[in-house]
């Protein structure tokens, strides 16, 4: 499957898919991009499970919580565990990917519910992540995101490096 | 459900109510699809409570659990939560499958539920191991599945042994 690549921009950077995005208030947060293709298209593009990319779902609310750029821990780090561990716990209705910049460190994660699903919004507000990072909910337009993406579990390792949950080699 | 035979695509809703299919949730791993009686039997909380255990080992090995029974989904979430379970329950509570799997234990007229019944899968559903689980030792031990979960990803990685892949 083709890569997913998201950032959170101020501007346009030209080649991407831009949906604009909005605080809890309604006020203007930026542009959330998103790219379809194997090669890091932007320095702030951070890869996502492709799997949540939906170019037909409905508006969404969102979760995203981003770790500060010096200090990004290991995938493997047990509080990256942890979270992944809750999410397979409490059977989140929500989606749910990590944020990648590379195969060994995390970025963050995104947590993603459908706008017109009020137990999914409601969801974030316990995102897992958030107890990790400073995390921002943000209201996406339609046609970006909303595919409910879970992972099976027990097993929570990434494959290949990849953005969990990602699930295929 | 002998080994070699290959299980229907089942498609149910998982505890939390969301449609899902099995050959979605069994992806690209050996898989425990493991039918279960009901939250409200002693054998199956014991047994789970080994299957919770192991399933620290599987959340780090590529392998992956299901398990199935009639209760409603809102049954299966508390009784799930209340385990620490972390993987998919799904619920047949209209008891689609539970004929064509011929997997009805007829003894019990009052929750007609699923025989207690675990099979090791692999990524194209086709049965690799069978354990009938109607009396309690009839089910695998903790160190039977791993064997099995070591053979079929064996079969699985080409790299499983990367001094000669």
């Amino acid at each position: 499957m083709t890569p997913l690549w998201l950032a959170l921009l101020a501007e346009d950077p030209g080649d991407a898919q831009v949906t604009p995005a909005h605080d809890v208030e309604g006020r203007q947060a930026g542009l959330l991009c998103t790219w379809r293709q194997k090669d890091r298209p932007h320095d702030q593009a951070l890869q996502a499970d492709p799997r949540v990319h939906d170019s037909g779902g409905s508006a969404c609310v969102v979760s995203w919580a981003l770790a500060p750029a010096h200090a990004r821990p290991i995938a493997d780090d047990p509080a990256i565990v942890q979270a992944r561990r809750a999410v397979l716990r409490d059977g989140r209705p929500c989606a749910v990917t990590l944020l990648t910049d590379d195969p060994v460190f995390i970025a963050g994660a995104l947590s993603i519910a459908r706008a017109d699903n009020p137990a999914q919004v409601a969801a974030l507000a316990d995102d897992p992540f958030s107890r990790l990072w400073e995390a921002r909910l943000l209201s996406v337009g339609a046609g970006v995101l909303g595919r409910l993406v879970r992972p099976t579990g027990p097993s929570l390792e990434r494959y290949g490096g990849r953005p969990w949950p990602w699930d295929l080699f | 459900m002998q080994p070699l035979a290959t299980l229907p695509d089942l498609e149910l809703p998982d505890h939390l109510g969301h449609r899902r299919t099995l050959s979605e949730l069994v992806g690209g791993d050996p898989t425990l699809v493991h039918f279960f009686r009901g939250w409200w039997c002693p054998k199956e909380r014991q047994f789970f409570r080994r299957l919770v255990d192991l399933q620290d080992d599987a959340e780090v090995a590529y392998a992956r659990f299901v398990s199935i029974s009639v209760d409603p989904p809102e049954v299966q979430a508390a009784f799930r939560a209340g385990l620490d379970a972390r993987w998919t329950f799904l619920s047949d509570h209209g008891r689609r499958y539970v004929g064509a799997l011929d997997l009805q234990e007829k003894t019990d007229t009052v929750h007609d539920p699923y025989l207690p019944t675990c099979l090791v899968v692999s990524p194209d559903l086709v049965v690799h191991a069978s354990y009938n689980g109607y009396w309690y030792w009839g089910r695998p031990t903790m160190d039977e599945l791993r064997s099995d979960f070591r053979e079929l990803t064996r079969a699985l990685r080409p790299d499983w042994d990367p001094t000669t892949s």
